[in-house]
């Protein structure tokens, strides 16, 4: 089980370099633009357009490995009124609830993504985004995170602990 | 029992979009008592624009008054609506209307019922005075303009430079010189206060507006025959008021800021045509790109 | 009272899960399937959240949060910040709290240039945040400032929020967006006046620790070699926006690489610092914008569910009074800004106010700014509140969103008294657009 969720980890963290990538490329689209334009050639308005689109790559492409490093924020006060017992239970119950929520709204993804697959269908801004490549991020998101969650179900770590150390640096 | 639709506007309720989409539901559901009643579930802050194509689509809602132009990704042959200067009413005597309405049926699983506030188009806005070409043509080569993706192609074809940012930018883009020029309707243009900034209009205008009142065609066949009647009875009326009621607030706005200085430039001759060719030409060839199947057809409908 | 079931199964879910436990975006996604089911179309209202997901995050205006993220984190983490907290010292000398004053003018001046509020947020806490707490300052110290600076980018023109408000309640824009400009001034005075009485109360809260003794003429060095090219760095994000260079929004990209070019002149540059300022950036750029996603969706299903206009309706419709009436829309849109963002609040809100504004004869700009400024609140109020998450995502793994939430409760209040003093003294708004 533990090397399972080591490939699962490993595939989390690979999507969360390619979303640090898509920041940098980020940068690098909104400071040519500006250039191209300021010594008048033409803008890069496809780029802007390219642009967003990674906003939500980054978004989605990070979430399972913001699950593994207990990235995404929460809050207790309903918890803490629990005791021991009652909150290693209540514990358990939330991780399922996210591999519930995040299998479903994964598959509703999926079959988004199927459908707009087989109509062709697409988005206009700049240029024409073909929708199946709007919902890949969401699907490839939702499906890792549940596994990630799957981990926390499974084995002795928990959300509620962070440990100082497996958040490097701030 | 008596018929219910839940509809959805494109505009926050306070915009003259949004009130002229009410008072089309006020004279349906005055009509309509005991047989059809529309109930407004809101605007923007219900389903975002960009969403009500599918909300429609899907039945999520039942009836949306929005442009054309916000779901060309659903229904590209929609762009016939701004690109032609016919009249609605004339659209539904030469059977254009027909012919849009099955394709959107096809495609959107919609039903269009009106053409709304048709009787206004977009203007150009500069900060600066522009200048004529010989042949009469604006030189836009010193035009920097906010890119929309409805005429964005129009006007790089013309020399224009495009940016593409954010609604809320463009108010200090145009105080700071990033845009020195701006595309958009004269009605709700002072309400972005961008008229301090382009002091120029220049005629003439392009596109019109393409505004829809359609529902979800499962919901339609679905009504009784009554409800039908009453909805086309009051579509087809208020299409044409709506569309005198926008012409004399589109000429009110520009002549209340033309009251408070703001000059008008006229493109001229071969010049003028050639404006006027290329902003029907970007809809068109973007239509035959994106599918060219009923191109031929629509052209001959929409002049 | 039909919208009273709605509005309290959708507030009341999000409370619950999120009390319980659950990551505030994960809440969210399990209260809007519920809401979904029960007055959104069902199953089709769920296709139609992760369509949104899109649409709520794929937005331009979002963009500057990476960017700033990745500007301070690259300064903190190279070394150059340090270096400029060290020629602060030298400058200033031994007041007590210094970098919490340092934090709030600079807050203000960058709110001055930019109109984002979590990019504010974003770039002051990986800027200066780290550094404060590595001096010992309480947390209240480094993040009160920083989430109250943040709030600042609102009211301070330039502002993409009150462009929106403007055009929105059909408000001349120019004349709203300078109604700021005395009323931002004296809340900055007004903060500062704070971030003393703290001092004050609690010396512990902002420890001194010693600063060597200097000459003038080593001062002044340390604030050339230091300070000085940190000019640059703000020409880079705000004399391109003065200069029509770039917009606000392109101005964050134009600070990236304004920060690069200062490393390289500085030889800190190396290609380890850049990719740990990425990691930094992606981290709470990811966990705020899924947050973005989720929270946009419960906005609009709180709307279709009839439960916004019927709650706005109903506070609004006890018969108080000119200034009862103000006090109602200020408390609405403070308890609806516990759950929404700013822009939902704005589109839900405005079409219900605007036409009361009318009846009583307010001046529509005085009450804009009275607007804008409860808006801004719902930024730091828990439990939804964006730059309590930005900040909680730049902070010391452990803090917890309360500790957040407590610092930023005396800047909240000072916004209400603010908003009170504009509600007595109108002119304190009206002055300066008087003058255009
Ligand atoms: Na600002
Ligand atoms: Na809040």
């Amino acid at each position: 089980m533990t090397t399972f969720f080591d490939i699962v980890g490993r595939v989390s963290w690979l999507l969360a370099v390619v979303a640090k990538l898509l920041i940098g490329m980020l940068i690098l689209f909104v400071v040519s633009d500006v250039l191209a334009r300021n010594l008048g050639m033409r803008a890069l308005t496809w780029a802007i357009s390219a642009s967003e689109y990674s906003l939500l790559y980054i978004t989605f492409l990070s979430m399972p490995w913001l699950v593994r490093i207990k990235g995404h924020v929460f809050v207790v006060f309903l918890r803490g009124l629990l005791p021991p017992a009652g909150r290693a239970a209540l514990e358990k119950l939330v991780y399922l609830a996210c591999i519930v929520l995040c299998l479903y709204l994964g598959w509703i993804a999926a079959s988004s993504l199927s459908v707009a697959l087989a109509k062709g269908t697409y988005e206009t801004r700049t240029f024409d985004m073909p929708k199946w490549a709007v919902f890949l991020p969401i699907m490839l998101g939702f499906g890792l995170s549940a596994l990630e969650w799957l981990r926390y179900l499974l084995t002795p770590v928990s959300m509620y602990d962070i440990d100082p150390t497996e958040m490097e640096g701030m | 029992a008596e018929d219910v639709i839940e509809a959805v506007h494109f505009t926050p309720t306070q915009v003259g979009f949004a009130q002229s989409f009410l008072k089309f539901v006020d004279r349906v559901n005055e009509r309509g008592k005991g047989v059809v009643q529309i109930n407004v579930r809101g605007g923007p802050e219900v389903v975002p624009n960009p969403q009500l194509g599918t909300a429609q689509q899907s039945g999520l809602i039942d009836m949306m008054n929005a442009p054309a132009g916000l779901y060309l990704e659903i229904v590209p042959e929609g762009e016939v609506f701004s690109a032609s200067a016919i009249k609605p009413w004339e659209a539904r005597e030469n059977g254009g209307w027909d012919a849009i309405d099955k394709i959107y049926q096809e495609k959107g699983n919609a039903k269009l019922l009106a053409h709304v506030d048709a009787g206004a188009g977009f203007w150009l806005w500069t900060v600066d005075e522009p200048k004529l070409t010989e042949d009469g043509l604006l030189d836009f080569s010193k035009l920097v303009i906010r890119a929309s993706p409805l005429y964005k192609q129009f006007f790089e074809s013309l020399g224009a430079q495009m940016i593409v940012q954010p609604a809320g930018d463009v108010y200090t883009s145009l105080e700071r010189g990033v845009i020195n020029a701006n595309a958009y309707p004269s009605i709700g243009y002072k309400a972005f206060g961008w008229d301090k900034f382009t002091r120029y209009r220049v005629e003439p205008g392009f596109f019109h507006l393409d505004v829809l009142i359609s529902m979800n065609l499962d919901k339609w066949n679905s009504l009784s025959d009554e409800s039908r009647k009453i909805l086309n009875e009051v579509a087809i009326e208020y299409e044409r008021e709506s569309y005198d009621a926008i012409a004399k607030e589109d000429e009110e706005s520009r002549a209340a800021m033309e009251a408070e200085g703001m000059k008008v430039v006229e493109m001229t001759g071969a010049g003028r045509d050639k404006f006027l060719a290329e902003a029907a030409k970007a809809s068109w060839d973007r239509m035959k790109d994106r599918d060219p199947t009923h191109v031929e057809e629509l052209r001959k409908l929409f002049p | 009272m039909d919208w009273l079931y709605p509005f309290a199964v959708l507030i009341g879910s999000i409370i619950t899960l999120m009390g319980l436990g659950l990551p505030v975006a994960f809440a969210f996604f399990a209260t809007n399937i519920l809401g979904a089911l029960l007055y959104f179309g069902g199953t089709r209202g769920i296709t139609q959240m992760v369509a949104n997901f899109n649409d709520a995050v794929a937005t331009y205006a979002l963009a500057p949060l990476p960017m700033f993220l990745v500007m301070g984190s690259l300064y903190f983490r190279s070394g150059l910040g340090e270096k400029v907290i060290h020629a602060l010292d030298l400058a200033i000398g031994n007041l007590r709290g210094r970098l919490s004053y340092v934090v709030l003018s600079a807050g203000a001046i960058f709110a001055a240039l930019s109109g984002s509020s979590l990019a504010n947020a974003g770039m002051m806490g990986s800027l200066m945040a780290p550094e404060m707490l590595k001096r010992k300052y309480k947390p209240h110290m480094a993040y009160g400032p920083i989430l109250g600076a943040g709030s600042l980018a609102v009211i301070i023109p330039p502002s993409a929020l009150g462009v929106l408000l403007g055009s929105l309640a059909q408000i001349d824009v120019g004349a709203l967006l300078i109604a700021g400009v005395l009323p931002g001034l004296l809340l900055v005075s007004m903060y500062a006046v704070l971030i003393w009485v703290q001092t004050r109360i609690d010396p512990e809260a902002a420890p001194q620790y010693p600063v060597p003794q200097v000459t003038g003429r080593e001062k002044l060095k340390a604030v050339l070699v230091n300070i000085i090219p940190m000019g640059f760095l703000v020409f880079m994000v705000v004399g391109t926006i003065i200069l029509g260079i770039a917009t606000p929004t392109e101005s964050a990209g134009l600070g990236c690489a304004g920060v690069v070019l200062l490393l390289m002149v500085y030889r800190k540059f190396s290609f380890s610092v850049l990719w740990k300022s990425l990691d930094d950036a992606m981290k709470v750029t990811a966990m705020t914008f899924l947050i973005i996603s989720a929270s946009m969706t419960f906005s609009q299903i709180f709307a279709f569910s009839g439960a916004s206009n019927g709650f706005i309706q109903y506070i609004t419709g006890f018969d108080l009074g000119p200034h009862g009436i103000v006090l109602m829309m200020v408390v609405t849109v403070l308890i609806l800004g516990m759950f929404m963002d700013q822009v939902s609040m704005m589109l839900i809100t405005l079409p219900l106010f605007m036409p009361i504004a009318s009846q009583y004869g307010f001046d529509t700009v005085w009450l804009g700014l009275i607007l804008l400024l409860a808006y801004e609140v719902g930024f730091t109020t828990p439990p939804f509140g964006m730059l309590l998450f930005v900040v909680l995502g730049v902070a010391e793994p452990g803090t917890s969103l309360k500790t957040i939430a407590m610092s930023a409760l005396p800047y909240v209040l000072l916004t209400l008294v603010l908003i009170v003093i504009i509600v007595i003294f109108p002119q304190l708004a009206l002055f300066l657009p008087s003058l255009i």
